[in-house]
């Protein structure tokens, strides 16, 4: 279980996180909602300690990681997987070396089977094994999004972090990546995190939606919830409205 | 704004950047005598910044020595009638500064800035956050095999570019201000011990200064293709500058405790 208590952040004058408490439980898909900069890449990324928080609490699995030392972070890190935006493969090491990397530092018993693992991966995500030994650079988006994804699951994570995993790609490519999602979470069992602004990705994939907007989390609930939700805010959000509460900056060209 | 708090907020963004590269080094540091060090990774370092710098060294230092003998040559007919000490100021200005600061630069600007926009790239690209999510150090990765695969090339380049100088200086003093080659060569081999080390010493410290800016550069850039263009060339206009102002008074302190 993931816990945030009242986490703030802070970059220079923009306060990004003002307050949000969120829980996390076992076995369940939570997307986070929210515009752009509302701060949903920059919550998760507290989970793994990429980022520590100026005040608040952090705890996965009864652990408190916003004050912790490397070593503790380190078993943590052995816990998530990330699934990146951009999917941000090494573009130096080919498609094998990227899906082994996690695995050699984070859990080097499973390289005695290195190979089977790398074609089993790529499997999971719907990829041939002729793929592992292509660089990064000859890979399509939609493709890179699976490496990466194969990349974040060798190791065997309980948690995954998804952060927008269908930005970028077509609406069918988007559906394959949501059912992956739903996929993993079957097989696998494990606890998704997913950071979006797609709604119909979020609606697939999540048990639980909950809304970032400036700093802090204003709605939680079911898809179903979230639909039939009476707040303005995640009214305007879903419909995807410019009229209502949240005013978008608009660029000054007019 | 007025002038005082322009003032105020550059030094304070001055002594900020110098406490995150201080912090940096000392993380590099750290991991160099902590951590187990990657061979493979600093092999290939040393294969870039090293041996691919040594082709456009080499040429900087054939030159260089070249061109000071020329100089010097002349200048001294003119004076004396006759082209005198040629090999002295030759050999004691490649050793002492032109050698390491010529190389230093060229190594800033090619290896600096390579690192510079590789590591920046990177950063953009969420490859450092990944690295760290995979349970790697991106000092340790990244920066580790950097420093010292610089450490070692630099003050290795120094040396070449020593020797390959001062042989372009004795092609032009004995080819053609006609000076007797024993002369040249005597007094090359007059030059002490002292003074090669004095350039050496400054060579290490030279390295230590383009990697640590182009790291800390590269890591700390923001704002996609843009940004990296950014960190590249503050990377390699920092450093260059590092290494002239350093030169002094590094060459100030060396004298002063007998070196050189």
């Amino acid at each position: 279980m993931i816990r945030l208590q009242n986490v703030h952040k802070a970059f220079g004058k923009n306060r990004v996180l003002r307050g949000v408490d969120l829980e996390i439980r076992d076995g369940e898909t939570l997307t986070i909602m929210g515009g752009s900069g509302t701060g949903k890449s920059v919550t998760i990324k507290h989970m793994v300690g990429l980022l520590k928080p100026d005040a608040g609490q952090i705890w996965v699995d009864g652990l408190e990681i916003s004050n912790a030392n490397e070593a503790r972070l380190h078993q943590v890190q052995m816990k998530f997987g990330y699934l990146f935006q951009g999917a941000a493969l090494f573009d130096s090491l080919t498609v094998a070396e990227n899906v082994l990397f996690g695995v050699r530092n984070l859990r080097p018993e499973l390289m005695d089977r290195a190979e089977e693992l790398v074609v089993q991966k790529l499997a999971l995500v719907g990829l041939k094994p002729e793929v592992a030994d292509m660089k990064p650079a000859e890979l399509s988006g939609g493709m890179k999004k699976r490496v990466g994804l194969a990349r974040a699951i060798a190791y065997e994570p309980s948690y995954i972090l998804y952060d927008e995993p269908t930005t970028g790609l077509d609406p069918i490519m988007s559906d394959v990546i949501n059912e992956l999602i739903l996929g993993l979470q079957k097989k696998l069992g494990v606890t998704g995190i997913v950071v979006t602004h797609d709604m119909k990705s979020a609606y697939k994939v999540s048990n639980r939606i909950a809304m970032l907007y400036e700093g802090r989390i204003v709605a939680d609930g079911t898809p179903q919830e979230i639909q039939n939700s009476t707040n303005p805010l995640v009214k305007q959000f879903i419909t995807g409205s410019a009229e209502g509460p949240i005013q978008m900056a608009v660029r000054a060209y007019e | 704004m007025n002038i005082f708090q322009a003032l105020g907020r550059h030094i304070l963004d001055l002594a900020e950047s110098l406490g995150s590269v201080t912090i940096l080094l000392q993380k590099t540091l750290k991991w160099i005598f902590r951590g187990k060090p990657d061979f493979r990774n600093i092999f290939a370092q040393m294969l870039e910044i090293g041996v691919r710098s040594f082709p456009v060294t080499s040429l900087t230092a054939l030159f260089t020595g070249m061109v000071l003998a020329l100089q010097t040559g002349y200048s001294f007919r003119k004076v004396f009638n006759e082209p005198l000490y040629v090999g002295t100021v030759v050999g004691l200005s490649l050793v002492k500064e032109l050698g390491p600061v010529l190389t230093a630069l060229v190594v800033s600007g090619r290896v600096g800035a390579a690192i510079a926009a590789e590591l920046g790239t990177m950063n953009v690209t969420e490859q450092l956050d990944a690295l760290y999510t995979l349970g790697t150090n991106p000092v340790r990765y990244l920066a580790v095999p950097r420093f010292m695969a610089s450490f070692l090339m630099v003050p290795l380049l120094t040396l070449y570019a020593d020797i390959i100088g001062i042989i372009g200086g004795s092609f032009v003093a004995i080819g053609r201000l006609g000076i007797p080659s024993t002369v040249y060569w005597n007094e090359i081999q007059a030059m002490q011990l002292n003074e090669c080390f004095h350039g050496l010493i400054k060579s290490f410290i030279f390295a230590v200064i383009i990697v640590t800016t182009a790291c800390y550069k590269g890591f700390n850039c923001s704002g996609g293709a843009e940004g990296v263009g950014r960190a590249t060339t503050s990377a390699v206009v920092v450093s260059m500058v590092l290494i002239l102002v350093s030169d002094y008074f590094m060459s100030a302190l060396l004298v002063s405790i007998g070196i050189g």
